[in-house]
């Protein structure tokens, strides 16, 4: 089957709209738009950005990622919507189990939930989580958030997420549940993966060899139908050849953020990419 | 007097998109959406009305998304919360929520609040009931700070935060309004010190609006009003607000699914045609 491509972004107040940004995608035969977020950047702070040097401005201005893709939900019909990716970690549970499932009933389905452990420990300080155990967390929450939606009275009681029975509706139009999308490369995201991921989510730094070697480990442990989505992959055709290659389902290319007129070009450039490929 | 629509939004009504266009299209100035986040099995709150607890409680879509949804079908709606349960959010991603919205709509959102009844849920979001209302002060002056500094700071006994940036800024200056709910004295003290406008819950008679209208004149005098949740065509009542100087009368619509929606609306319009 072809590999699908999408757009990974940071859709900011000083960039194109996500309402025409989602059209636009949909119009160039983009399957996907997979938003970042970050709630808020602190002013000082230690922990390193991961793409080195300064953090681009463009951290500290995302809109609320669920406000976004609402958005460009109603612009489209068939473009998928993902967080690419949210910081669990640091939401509250039961708020973003009802923003997903509403979002995903205003779309008819369409919400691919992308969902990381984040690398801010101040930013995720702020909203009272301990960074330290912030995977243990999410483990806890992915489940919880499973009981919210797929049950009637759903209740959790675990070390970090603790509830009584609650109702809680929408619940989302996707069986069992959205799909959930588990970024990250390092052994404990790949555990994750294994336990609680519908789809990995890996960057676009990683190599076809390392996408092969997780493809088998997922292989050997029953869960080798497991889909890939490269985020933020390279525009390189031989990459991407490899990508295809190793059986990748979807990559998304990043778009940098940018005013609407120059975004809608940059994108017919991103669409010729994808075309060749696709 | 402006007349307003308040309304549960849920997955057994019309969907927010056609509902927002469809009160565009009939003239009525804005859309209130209701919240709860989730309702516990066991709860020993009871509803303030007195009344066993109606199902859209439980079935309420995020308001912000809901409001979204309205946003991108019209120009002119104004997009309000009726009301937030703030004190159980997360103050920062709320900033963030509204100020989105108010971004995507080109300042069109109305922040309503209030210091809810659900003690249950609150809790299950750590919310300690007994101090809800501390809380929620708190968190409006933090709020006010996300949403008007490059540079936020706030350090108080329930929100906590230091330097943090934050974009984007609500388009509406300074800020977009904060409705401030409730009928009680604290709420007023609420809205003297934090608030914008007033949004009390209808009283069913004149003599029960006439009790707000003093309350209002001892704890806000001169704050405008926004009549919140009038259930009845009562025309004696709706002639005093008028009256009064009420800025809007917000109708409570009942969840119905769209045909009944749209057809409870045109009723509407023709109700309030002589009011406008």
């Amino acid at each position: 089957m072809d590999m699908k491509f999408g757009i990974a972004t940071f859709v900011t107040d000083e960039g194109i709209r996500p309402d025409v940004l989602g059209k636009a995608l949909e119009e160039r035969r983009f399957d996907s738009l997979f938003l970042a977020e970050h709630s808020h950047i602190p002013v000082s702070r230690q922990s390193p950005y991961p793409g080195g040097g300064p953090l681009p401005s463009k951290y500290q201005r995302t809109l609320d990622p669920f406000v976004a893709l609402t958005a460009a939900a109603m612009t489209t019909e068939r473009l998928l919507l993902g967080t690419g990716i949210a910081l669990l970690i640091q939401r509250d549970l039961i708020h973003t189990a009802k923003e997903v499932a509403s979002l995903d009933l205003l779309s008819g389905g369409r919400v691919a939930f992308g969902v990381g452990v984040g690398w801010n420990r101040e930013e995720m300080a702020n909203h009272g989580t301990d960074p330290r155990t912030r995977g243990a967390l999410i483990n806890e929450q992915l489940a919880a958030l499973k009981e919210i939606w797929t049950t009637d009275e759903a209740q959790f009681h675990g070390e970090h997420v603790d509830f009584d029975p609650i109702f809680a509706w929408p619940k989302p139009v996707q069986k069992p549940h959205p799909p959930i999308f588990i970024g990250g490369e390092s052994p404990a995201a790949l555990e994750r993966l294994l336990t609680y991921g519908d789809a990995w989510l890996p960057r676009g730094s990683s190599t076809e060899a390392e996408l092969r070697q997780v493809r088998e480990w997922l292989t050997e442990r029953g869960r080798g139908d497991v889909p890939f989505t490269v985020f933020g992959g390279s525009e390189k055709p031989e990459i991407l050849d490899g990508f295809a290659s190793a059986g990748v389902e979807r990559v998304t290319l990043l778009l940098e953020t940018a005013p609407e007129a120059e975004s809608l070009r940059e994108l017919d450039r991103l669409a010729a990419i994808a075309a060749r490929h696709g | 007097m402006k007349f307003g629509i308040g309304t549960f939004v849920t997955d057994q009504g019309s969907r927010p998109d056609v509902l927002g266009k469809a009160l565009e299209e009939r003239g009525f100035d804005s859309l209130f959406v209701a919240e709860h986040s989730h309702i516990p099995a066991s709860r020993e709150s009871q509803h303030p009305a007195g009344i066993e607890l109606p199902e859209v409680y439980y079935r309420t879509y995020d308001p912000f998304v809901a409001l979204t949804a309205a946003a991108v079908v019209t120009t002119k709606l104004l997009l309000g919360t009726g009301v937030a349960l703030l004190a159980q959010r997360d103050v920062i991603y709320t900033a963030k929520e509204v100020a989105s919205l108010d971004h995507l709509s080109g300042g069109r959102v109305l922040f309503g609040v209030g210091v809810g009844w659900n003690r249950e849920e609150m809790a299950d979001h750590g919310t300690d009931p007994r101090t809800r209302g501390k809380r929620l002060d708190e968190q409006l002056i933090a709020i006010k700070r996300i949403w008007t500094e490059d540079e936020a700071t706030f350090h108080g006994d329930f929100v906590n935060f230091d330097r943090l940036k934050a974009w984007p800024k609500p388009v509406a200056a300074p800020h977009p309004p904060i409705y401030v709910g409730g009928n009680s004295p604290a709420a007023l003290a609420r809205l003297a010190a934090h608030g914008d406008v007033w949004t009390p819950t209808a009283e069913p008679g004149v003599a029960g609006f006439a009790s707000l209208m003093a309350l209002r004149e001892e704890h806000a005098p001169g704050v405008p009003v926004s009549m919140f949740a009038v259930s009845t065509k009562n025309e004696e009542l709706l002639e005093a607000y008028a009256a009064a100087g009420v800025q809007r009368c917000t109708f409570h619509l009942a969840t119905r699914p769209e045909a009944e929606t749209l057809g409870k609306l045109d009723e509407l319009v023709k109700f309030v045609e002589r009011y406008r």
